[in-house]
């Protein structure tokens, strides 16, 4: 079996089963951290890696070498884990009090920076920060923010231009520091 | 500065379009509680999202997830790529073929500029000896018939001369015979004619 990037998907643009099982654990953890980050979620997180995974099977053969290919699978995944956001936008639920609780864990600044967490207390803080962003202000945020690729990567998995990638990383920032600044102020209240 | 102000600095500034916050910012943030509340939930979110940029998400049971992968692609058959202008597409995306193709039609274009400018240049120098040769024949051909103009009455004062020399042959046969007939006054009358007899030889010996 190739171990070359290049040969591995050329192989499996030929119906190779066992270079795409080679694409697979090659890739999956990449996809699922993408996925993870933009909707919070361990198990829609891996609903999400597998689905795309599939969909890079039927497409393989519209991929073209002169795109980055984890580029090229970092735009389905982002596409799926949106159809996923909008699947939830249907049945809201009100996270306020989790999120009070969340912010009042993680007061300190140094707590959150220095102890252990696992991935559902990652995910709540993903969602305590991403849920209620239009779907565009999420993904680019998701993208840049959460897992620091640069620019010319967002645009190229977004679909969106420099303008807009920075005006909807404005604006999802700034919807951010006003819901967060919402809990502080609601818990100094408290006090 | 006011709280509006420092809320715009506050954006400006987690938008990494200000390197640190301004003084006059920092002095506003010290007295104001909302402001300062602002600035703290900005910090808190950078916290958090820096903690999750720099977790490393990993599936707990990557094995699985590829199992049933590879068991749900055998119910979907690969796509073919109906794209018939893929590899124009292909080649029209890359950049340096794109700065290649520029480049060679730049040159295309200068060297048939420079060749039709020659073609045009040649035309106009054969049009123009055309020209010439076609005034020189127009000339050639009114000289000719000037020159046949010219035969033609050369001809006839030819043609009329040797009528006269017939009648003055004529003449002088009428004489000759008249003489042998030794009739005088038909003599007479010839000789008063206009004929220019040749000037009579001296005999020898008659002292002229």
């Amino acid at each position: 079996m190739p171990d070359n990037l290049k040969d591995i998907i050329q192989a499996v643009k030929r119906g190779n089963e066992e270079a795409f099982r080679l694409l697979i654990n090659r890739f999956q953890h990449k996809a699922f951290g993408l996925a993870f980050r933009i909707l919070g979620d361990e198990e829609e997180a891996r609903d999400v890696v597998q689905e795309s995974f599939i969909r890079i099977w039927e497409k393989i053969n519209t991929y073209k070498t002169n795109e980055k290919f984890s580029n090229w699978m970092y735009k389905i995944v982002s596409n799926r884990a949106i159809d996923v956001i909008r699947s939830r936008q249907r049945r809201p639920v009100s996270y306020f009090s989790a999120e009070q609780n969340l912010i009042d864990k993680f007061q300190d600044d140094k707590v959150l920076e220095d102890v252990e967490l696992e991935n559902r207390e990652l995910g709540q803080l993903i969602t305590l920060l991403t849920k209620s962003l239009p779907e565009k202000q999420s993904l680019v945020f998701s993208l840049r923010d959460l897992q620091g690729m640069d620019v010319d990567e967002v645009m190229a998995i977004s679909g969106q231009t420099e303008s807009q990638i920075k005006s909807n990383l404005h604006h999802a920032r700034k919807s951010i520091r006003e819901k967060l600044y919402t809990l502080l102020n609601y818990e100094s209240k408290l006090k | 500065m006011n709280c509006e102000q420092a809320i715009a600095t506050i954006d400006h500034y987690f938008d990494e379009e200000l390197k640190q916050l301004p003084d006059e910012a920092k002095q506003h943030l010290a007295q104001c509680h909302g402001c300062s509340q602002y600035y703290i939930a900005g910090r808190k979110a950078e916290t958090i999202s820096s903690r999750i940029r720099h977790e490393s998400f990993r599936l707990n049971d990557p094995e699985t997830i590829t199992n049933r992968i590879m068991n749900s692609i055998k119910d979907h058959p690969q796509q073919q790529d109906d794209s018939r202008d893929g590899y124009l597409v292909l080649f029209f995306q890359n950049n340096s073929l794109r700065k290649l193709i520029a480049a060679a039609a730049i040159i295309l274009f200068a060297v048939f500029s420079y060749e039709q400018y020659i073609i045009l240049d040649k035309v106009n120098h054969l049009e123009y000896q055309t020209f010439q040769r076609s005034e020189d024949l127009r000339w050639e051909m009114s000289a000719m018939k000037t020159y046949q103009q010219i035969r033609s009455i050369q001809s006839s004062i030819y043609a009329g001369m040797i009528q006269q020399d017939r009648e003055k042959q004529k003449k002088k046969s009428g004489i000759i015979r008249l003489l042998i007939n030794k009739n005088d006054a038909d003599i007479t009358k010839l000789i008063q004619a206009d004929i220019t007899w040749p000037a009579r030889r001296p005999l020898p010996g008659s002292g002229h």
